[in-house]
């Protein structure tokens, strides 16, 4: 069974099945997003993305409005939970979040790309998103520009990180689940 | 089920692209120029010059006469010539850094600068946390 027909074509059990599957994976990127909140990093920003892996399931299994309902929800509820909603960082994670989303579902979408590119993209992008937002409503300081190159650099070893977890966890829990 | 691919070749074009793109910004990026040095001469408590220190000159500020001169050099400024009694300023010397000041009570002059030197070593961002 197609996810995408999963989604035209829904069955009262199957659309209460995929809340419930949409509400488990936002726990569980909030879960990942709080656990890499709080161990310790060399740079404050330069995270792995751990909860991204749960973005890239959402988007395998259920497409582009669910995985941006799961990352959004997560960027919401997870700032919450460090207290840095409305923050300057939460700005920087929001912008981050979309772009990376946006990023990778145009990348699955065009059907071009395996889930190593379409992570890598959403890295990438992440990466942009953040500088961005940093730039153009944070600080308005050129400096920031600059560290782009670095961050996208570093974005390419997180992504395929990221994109292998998520690959070995969506072919392991086809198994178990049998979509 | 649309089977799930870690690896399409396309992959590869997305990752050349990655390292080309930022690549290629590192290597053509002019690096961002320092902003030099300027020093502001207030009189009775308004800015009125902003002068910038990148060369060696003699400025005269024709407000009194005799006049006061003002000496500047690349990064640094001092006041050469004052007619005042105690000569304070005068005796001030050179100032370069931020936090300095040349100061004339007589007169009501008050000279410090922007961007002075120990300030261009840590115009760099030091973190962004998020």
């Amino acid at each position: 069974m197609s996810s995408r027909t999963a989604i035209s074509k829904p069955s009262p059990d199957s659309s209460t099945r995929k809340e419930a599957h949409l509400v488990g994976l936002i726990a569980l990127g909030l879960l990942l997003f709080l656990f890499e909140a709080y161990i310790p990093k060399p740079v404050p920003w330069l995270k792995l993305g751990l909860a991204n892996v749960v973005t890239l399931i959402a988007l395998y299994w259920y497409g582009g409005k669910a995985a941006l309902l799961v990352s959004i929800s997560r960027i919401l509820i997870g700032s919450v939970f460090t207290g840095n909603l409305l923050t300057p960082g939460f700005f920087l994670s929001l912008g981050g979040g979309l772009c990376a989303v946006s990023a990778m579902i145009l990348l699955y979408h065009s059907r071009l790309f395996g889930i190593w590119g379409v992570s890598m993209g959403g890295a990438a992008f992440h990466s942009l998103g953040q500088i961005l937002v940093g730039y153009f409503v944070l600080f308005d300081n050129p400096v920031i520009l600059q560290i782009l190159p670095y961050l996208i650099f570093y974005s390419i070893l997180s992504g395929t990180l990221i994109g292998w977890i998520g690959y070995l966890l969506i072919k392991r829990l086809e198994k178990e689940f049998a979509f | 089920m649309r089977s799930v691919k870690f690896f399409k070749v396309p992959d590869i074009l997305l990752l050349f692209l990655l390292v080309m793109a930022p690549l290629y910004a590192l290597i053509t990026r002019t690096p961002l120029a320092p902003q030099e040095p300027v020093a502001v001469v207030e009189i009775a408590g308004v800015p009125r010059y902003s002068i910038p220190l990148d060369k060696e000159q003699e400025i005269r500020l024709r407000e009194w006469n005799p006049p006061v001169v003002l000496k500047t050099q690349p990064g640094k400024i001092r006041i050469l010539e004052n007619d005042c009694n105690k000569q304070i300023c005068v005796r001030t010397g050179y100032i370069d850094k931020t936090d300095e000041l040349i100061v004339c009570v007589p007169k009501k002059i008050l000279i410090y600068i922007q961007q002075g030197k120990n300030e261009q070593q840590n115009s760099d961002i030091k973190a962004i946390t998020g």
